[in-house]
């Protein structure tokens, strides 16, 4: 029988762009973070988006401590157009009603089956009563996984994540990244293996970054974004992003995709601010790129990227 | 339910040499190969072999045109303990009774899938009537390959394969190597892409080779460096590559550690003075090398031998 192939969509550059709500205090935060420059920073990028015509393409992930503290914000930022997802650091984690918090030095990716599988269930539910609604999205905060995150997420209803730090490898127990020789784009996540695209129904997409990891210390391996936290110029932006859609066309990959990604630990309605024109400069990469490949840029959600991979058959 | 996941093996580094066994003057063959070099190619490999009591991890992969024409020595390998693949070059192909060869120009790679099914199923059975036994391994001659071929495969019964050349990259027409970010180590093949993991029961089987393509001298295209004895490598370039490897497969978890390296059918391999016996020789070496540095125990193997312990590892 004729096997049904993935195919590829070739009209469209998908663009999708978060900010990572991390709790003041938690790892992952900025040092000097509060909470209100967590508001002002969901405000100005969101307020960034909407001028730009790209609204549908933000997205607000916050962690569920963040949730129970800024539900007003997100609810009003979901009415403005943006999609959202849980965003979890289980270092520092304290459930609701819980007399201490999740160890501060061990990361998820040292979890095992059960403990990972109950403070994610935990957590989601968490965010799902803070704001009223169900969580189909899920972000790991640090790219903190294992082999057994995609499973727990599919079997707890998520539908689309990132969780990948494809060619991030460091096995110090107060970081584990275990990402060497992971996919490195968009995908159906595996039941059997973290690194592998497999049968199940989340699809896990990747953050854009650089395809050659170096190794940044002896053993440790770092690939590189652009995230405006690291003010990258216009040609520094611009040569990532083209490198990650020109191997996506080599490949075949059925969709073509830009995911960045910021924090809200800065503020980002400042329009003087350094980290304001790199997130400025990401937008114009994006329409250029699209331009000078004859695609249009089309702003999307997780779960628009997805819908369309599945369109198109893709693994 | 607390899913299965993919276990490892880290007592075991497996070792698998083949031949490819090419028809002479056919594409994919040596310049001035004959018929008796391909007889003297397969019979000094094996005595190779069997001197170091490697046998058993060797295999021959024949074109079936060559299985029809030297089906005596390759059924005597089989009696010797060797594994068997047919080895498939569409181009240049003439099937039994048929009047005219396949386009000598076509690679497989664009081959569409009723055309393509048609001819490796031909192909199957005419490699099965000269050999007297069932194909259940395949190797694709140039790395000539499409999304198609691993489903095919699958669907005609070949329960290993090594058709993929992770980073070659060549879309010239008569060339077909559309091999940029295929996965770089074994894995059950894919119904809906050539490139990735997937859910065949079909075994692919990548050879060992650098990790990091280079370019190939055309602009835009890419090759890597394998341990084929034709490039007659030293130790240190062999365990260059070897190392790099299985490196790699164990910083992902890889379920199973292995070597896989060929030579082909184009030259006298019981030459000793031959400087492509002494590449065979010291890859041998590397394997035992790289197993002592790394307190593995070297295994010699066949593919279907490979693909148990890979399944029973509940292996992508």
């Amino acid at each position: 029988m004729r096997p049904q192939l993935a195919q590829t969509n070739r009209t469209q550059l998908f663009f999708t762009y978060f900010m990572d709500c991390q709790t003041p205090g938690k790892p992952g935060g900025g040092r000097d973070q509060t909470w209100e420059i967590a508001e002002t920073a969901v405000r100005g990028i969101v307020d960034l988006f909407e001028e730009e015509g790209l609204i549908h393409g933000l997205g607000l992930c916050s962690e569920p401590e963040v949730a129970a503290r800024q539900p007003d914000l997100f609810n009003e930022m979901l009415g403005r157009g943006t999609w959202q997802a849980v965003h979890f650091q289980v270092r520092g984690y304290r459930p609701p009603g819980a007399a201490q918090d999740y160890d501060w030095d061990r990361p998820l990716s040292f979890y095992e089956y059960e403990e990972q599988r109950e403070v994610l269930a935990i957590a989601k539910d968490h965010w799902e009563q803070a704001l009223g609604r169900e969580a189909l999205d899920y972000g790991a905060c640090c790219h903190m996984g294992n082999d057994w995150t995609f499973p727990i997420l599919d079997e707890l209803g998520y539908r689309q994540c990132y969780v990948s730090g494809p060619g991030r490898y460091n096995p110090d127990p107060k970081v584990g990244h275990f990402w060497w020789g992971a996919y490195p784009f968009s995908h159906h996540a595996s039941s059997k293996c973290r690194l592998v695209p497999g049968e199940l129904e989340l699809y896990e997409i990747t953050v854009t970054r650089t395809l050659n990891p170096e190794e940044v210390r002896p053993g440790v391996w770092m690939p590189t974004d652009y995230r405006p936290e690291l003010e990258r110029d216009y040609d520094a932006t611009m040569a990532i992003a083209e490198a990650w859609v020109q191997d996506m066309i080599r490949r075949g990959h059925p969709v073509l995709y830009l995911f960045a990604a910021t924090h809200n630990t800065w503020d980002v309605g400042d329009k003087s601010h350094p980290r304001r024109k790199a997130l400025e400069t990401t937008i114009q990469v994006s329409r250029d790129l699209a331009d000078r490949l004859g695609l249009q840029l089309v702003p999307a959600s997780m779960a628009d990227i997805h819908r369309e991979a599945d369109l198109l058959n893709a693994f | 339910m607390k899913p299965n996941l993919t276990q490892k093996n880290r007592e075991q580094l497996f070792f698998i040499y083949f031949m490819d066994c090419q028809t002479p003057r056919k594409p994919g063959g040596g310049r001035d190969q004959t018929w008796e070099i391909a007889e003297l190619a397969v019979r000094g490999l094996y005595e190779l072999f069997a001197g170091r009591g490697l046998e058993h991890c060797l295999g021959f992969c024949s074109e079936p045109e060559l299985a029809r024409r030297q089906s005596g020595l390759l059924t005597e390998m089989v009696a010797n303990g060797c594994w068997h693949a047919l080895h498939f070059q569409v181009r240049g192909y003439r099937p039994p009774g048929a009047s005219e060869d396949y386009d000598w120009h076509r690679p497989m790679t664009w081959y569409d899938y009723d055309e393509q099914r048609e001819a490796i199923a031909i192909a199957k059975d005419d490699w099965e009537q000269s050999m007297g036994m069932a194909a259940d391994s395949f190797g694709a001659c140039c790395a000539q390959a499409n999304d198609y071929t691993f489903p095919i495969l699958a669907e005609l019964g070949f329960r290993q394969s090594y058709c993929s050349a992770p980073g070659r990259w060549n879309p010239n027409p008569e060339v077909g190597h559309l091999w940029h970010g295929a996965f770089p180590h074994t894995h059950h093949a894919s119904s809906t892409c050539r490139l990735i993991p997937g859910e065949l029961e079909l075994y692919e089987f990548p050879i060992t080779r650098g990790l990091d393509p280079i370019p190939a001298g055309q602009p835009g295209t890419w090759t890597v460096k394998d341990c084929r004895a034709e490039a007659e490598l030293s130790f240190e370039d062999t365990m260059a590559i070897c190392r790099a490897s299985v490196e790699d497969q164990m910083r992902r978890d890889h379920p199973v550690l292995y070597l896989h390296n060929p030579t082909h059918n184009t030259w006298d391999v019981g030459d000793r003075t031959s400087g492509r016996r002494r590449a065979v020789e010291t890859t041998i070496d590397v394997g035992y090398a790289l197993a002592d540095e790394l307190s593995l125990e070297l295994t010699p193997c066949s593919l279907a031998e490979l693909h148990a312990e890979a399944d029973r590892l509940n292996a992508y």
